[in-house]
């Protein structure tokens, strides 16, 4: 068994207009997808961000730039990330299946992690 | 059974949702909760219970986590959420994290603006689940006192703007303080209490030595270990110290082979690591104070000696009229008569409420040993006015026939 990382992208809850209905349906469906891989035994963990931030680029110096991530596009947001455990790329593509906010123009984005250790 | 296992999974539930929602939703949380759990009891008093009751019990808290977002969202409070925000709101439905929670909604409730009483009801009412009426017979108050009090202890946390967290630093260790004191009030309220019934006794002590196993679980206190080894002392009297028509029955009567040989030797085991420490707090001489009455095979043979030395160590710590009063006891024990009627002579009886009549019996077998038995008349005709327990009246009134006149 390896180990990915699903990067979830983008997914702009506060400009799709969302009613309380909405949200909590989706919420509905986020839990359940975190439960069907926790009794799935391949659920790792996982956390979310929260949004605005900073990022930081350039040489030290007058080339050292700060950005106030607000100002990037939300698409190029990282939202937050689940660990789980799969032998393939595939089979995390299976997975990400249930990932509920695809409709709002989500990405799921997934990377092995190293492990050093096997 | 089935009660009692809903009973301590209601805290939890209560203290996940609060960690998502926030102190402020505490009403509705409760409400939720409390719906959740009546239907739940009635659903399986006709059908078998789940084969994980835990684990069937996180699925419901999850829904009513979802339940109430529309409720709590309608408030504005929600206007940052995305869809990876539910990722952290999972996370707190996890083993570690629900204790996590737990300790945040205790901590909380023992906030130093909320009076001793208001934090026992709050923990009772919030963290054990149990009913307003519930809570009245156990305590033996009004329903009414007890909305009185939980209205009272949410005010305090609102206008103090009490966050739901373990403190940090010195206002840990304050709240740590607080947080034990109400344990051990809870603790006394079950053991100590007139209540007659022995089951109500048995739940305010078993809540007691949940919350404290709790606190130990986490941060491994010693203070923490001493208040436990002194409830396994003092619990393991509970059987023997009721009498099967409800009356108490005082220590030096109660039959020994009735103790719970299994808390006296839990409560051995406490004490052994709770002493791994440089600084003993007042729990630790309670505790070795209760475990030397039970040490002993028969009353007559308490080592009081040892008695009066942790007494005195305790009086150090907490000088209250209370502990002199029991200094005075053994002191008389051990035939210091002088000085157990200067111990007395010292106590303002305004401090003594509920056990003047121990003060004024102790004072006659002063007298009685000085052989002023006028005295020693005067003093029991007080201590048998003062007296309610009425296997205590008979004793009084026996030592009264048998003064000589």
């Amino acid at each position: 068994m390896k180990e990915y990382m699903m990067i979830f992208l983008g997914a702009d809850y506060a400009n799709a207009n969302l009613s309380q209905e909405q949200i909590q349906e989706r919420m509905g469906k986020w839990f359940a997808w975190g439960d069907k891989m926790g009794k799935a035994g391949i659920l790792v963990g996982g956390e979310a961000l929260a949004a605005g931030g900073k990022r930081i680029s350039g040489k030290a110096g007058k080339d050292r730039v700060i950005t106030d991530t607000p100002a990037i596009e939300s698409k190029e947001l990282i939202g937050g990330y689940y660990t789980v455990k799969a032998e393939s790329f595939d089979d995390v593509v299976k997975i990400t299946e249930d990932y509920p906010d695809f409709d709002l123009g989500g990405t799921v984005e997934i990377r092995e992690v190293i492990n050093f250790d096997q | 059974m089935i009660d009692h296992l809903f009973r301590h999974e209601y805290g939890k539930m209560v203290s996940s949702l609060t960690r998502i929602y926030g102190i402020a939703n505490l009403d509705l949380i409760e409400d939720a909760v409390q719906d959740t759990f009546q239907k739940a009891v009635l659903y399986f008093r006709n059908n078998e219970l789940p084969e994980n009751p835990e684990g069937w019990l996180r699925t419901v808290a999850k829904n009513r986590a979802i339940d109430l977002f529309r409720k709590v969202s309608s408030q504005n409070k929600y206007e940052n959420i995305s869809g990876t925000s539910f990722i952290t709101m999972q996370e707190v439905f996890t083993d570690h994290e629900i204790e996590d929670s737990q300790l945040r909604l205790l901590f909380t409730i023992c906030h130093p603006s909320l009076k001793l009483k208001d934090q026992i009801i709050f923990a009772l009412k919030t963290f054990s689940g149990f009913s307003r009426k519930e809570i009245a017979a156990a305590l033996m108050i009004s329903q009414e006192n007890v909305k009185k009090s939980l209205f009272r202890a949410r005010k305090n946390i609102d206008l103090n703007q009490v966050k739901f967290e373990v403190p940090s630093g010195e206002q840990f260790k304050e709240r740590i303080a607080s947080v034990h004191l109400a344990i051990y009030l809870l603790f006394n309220e079950g053991f100590h209490s007139s209540n007659k019934e022995k089951l109500i006794k048995k739940d305010l002590i078993a809540e007691a030595l949940r919350l404290n196993g709790l606190l130990i679980d986490r941060f491994d206190l010693p203070e923490s270990k001493a208040m436990m080894a002194m409830m396994c002392f003092h619990a393991a009297r509970l059987e023997a110290k009721i009498s099967d028509d409800n009356h108490l029955i005082k220590l030096k009567h109660q039959e020994r082979q009735k103790w719970n040989f299994q808390l006296i030797l839990k409560g051995h085991q406490w004490m052994e690591e709770a002493v791994e420490t440089d600084e003993y707090t007042r729990f630790h001489w309670e505790a070795a104070i209760a475990g030397e009455y039970i040490n002993a095979r028969t009353y007559e043979e308490t080592d009081w000696a040892k008695l009066e030395i942790y007494h005195r160590n305790l009086i150090l710590l907490l000088p209250t009229a209370s502990n002199f009063l029991n200094l005075a006891v053994i002191l008389n024990q051990q035939g210091k008569t002088t000085q157990a009627k200067e111990t007395l002579e010292s106590i303002d009886l305004e401090n003594l409420k509920g056990r003047e009549y121990l003060f004024y019996s102790v004072f006659a077998e002063i007298y009685s040993t000085m052989k002023d038995y006028m005295l020693a008349r005067e003093m029991l005709t007080k201590a048998l006015n003062a007296v309610n327990n009425i296997s205590e009246k008979s004793l009084i009134l026996q030592k009264l026939q048998d003064l000589p006149s």
